[in-house]
């Protein structure tokens, strides 16, 4: 819990977020504070899961393919194809 | 770099939270920069994509706000249930500082009046006994 709050993500920016579509009307604080942690376990897990891809290829950077593959591979993130 | 067009497709989480978080996920890991900003664009689609979600959840209830429970329910549905242990943990701290608070408060303004209250009275006791007093130096 201790190295997750220091990364936590500015909770103003993912409520504009939230609320830049226009079909939601309200969100309560508890529920962008829920989202902005399980962002941040999304950023997490895509960088864990696209390092994989940078392993394979016998390299130390991680790059944009890398993330395309992971995109590709993994079903939950089909909805960044 | 702040954003003056008032666009709202132009908002994204700050680069530099982004960086950190990879920072600590792969701490010894060189990230090239298209990648980074990739992430970058991804949080905005996932935020966008479980909020959908949640609102669907929440138009679909009798409530008129998104709650985190909405939210929850929209991770488990499009397939983030493994986040879901974690983000109830922090939902568990939001909820014991709200506690916390709302104790603080009230306790602050039970002394308030009671307070007033033995102010009062203590006045009260003081004439007494004052009055008390010049009645026995009449005596004696």
């Amino acid at each position: 819990p201790g190295p997750a709050r220091l990364a936590r993500l500015p909770l103003a920016r993912v409520k504009a977020l939230v609320k830049a579509d226009p079909d939601v009307t309200l969100a309560s604080q508890e529920a962008v504070f829920v989202l902005a942690r399980a962002t941040e376990l999304f950023v997490e897990t895509i960088a864990k899961d696209a390092y994989v891809y940078a392993q394979q290829g016998k390299r130390k950077t991680l790059q944009r393919k890398d993330l395309d593959n992971a995109i590709e591979a993994i079903d939950e993130f089909a909805f960044l194809e | 770099m702040a954003s003056s067009s008032g666009n709202d497709d132009d908002l994204t989480i700050p680069r530099a939270a982004i960086n950190k978080m990879i920072k600590e996920t792969l701490p010894n890991v060189r990230v090239a920069n298209d990648a980074r900003e990739l992430v970058v664009n991804c949080c905005t689609e996932f935020i966008h994509l479980i909020s959908s979600e949640a609102n669907e959840i929440c138009n679909k209830s009798e409530k008129k706000t998104i709650s985190p429970e909405h939210v929850i329910q929209a991770l488990e549905s499009l397939g983030f249930g493994s986040y879901i242990n974690e983000v109830k943990e922090v939902l568990q701290e939001c909820k014991t500082v709200a506690l916390k608070r709302r104790k603080a408060n009230s306790r602050l303004e039970n002394l308030g009046i009671p307070e007033e209250e033995l102010l009062r009275q203590q006045q009260e006791l003081f004439a007494q006994v004052s009055e008390a007093m010049l009645v026995l130096m009449r005596v004696e």
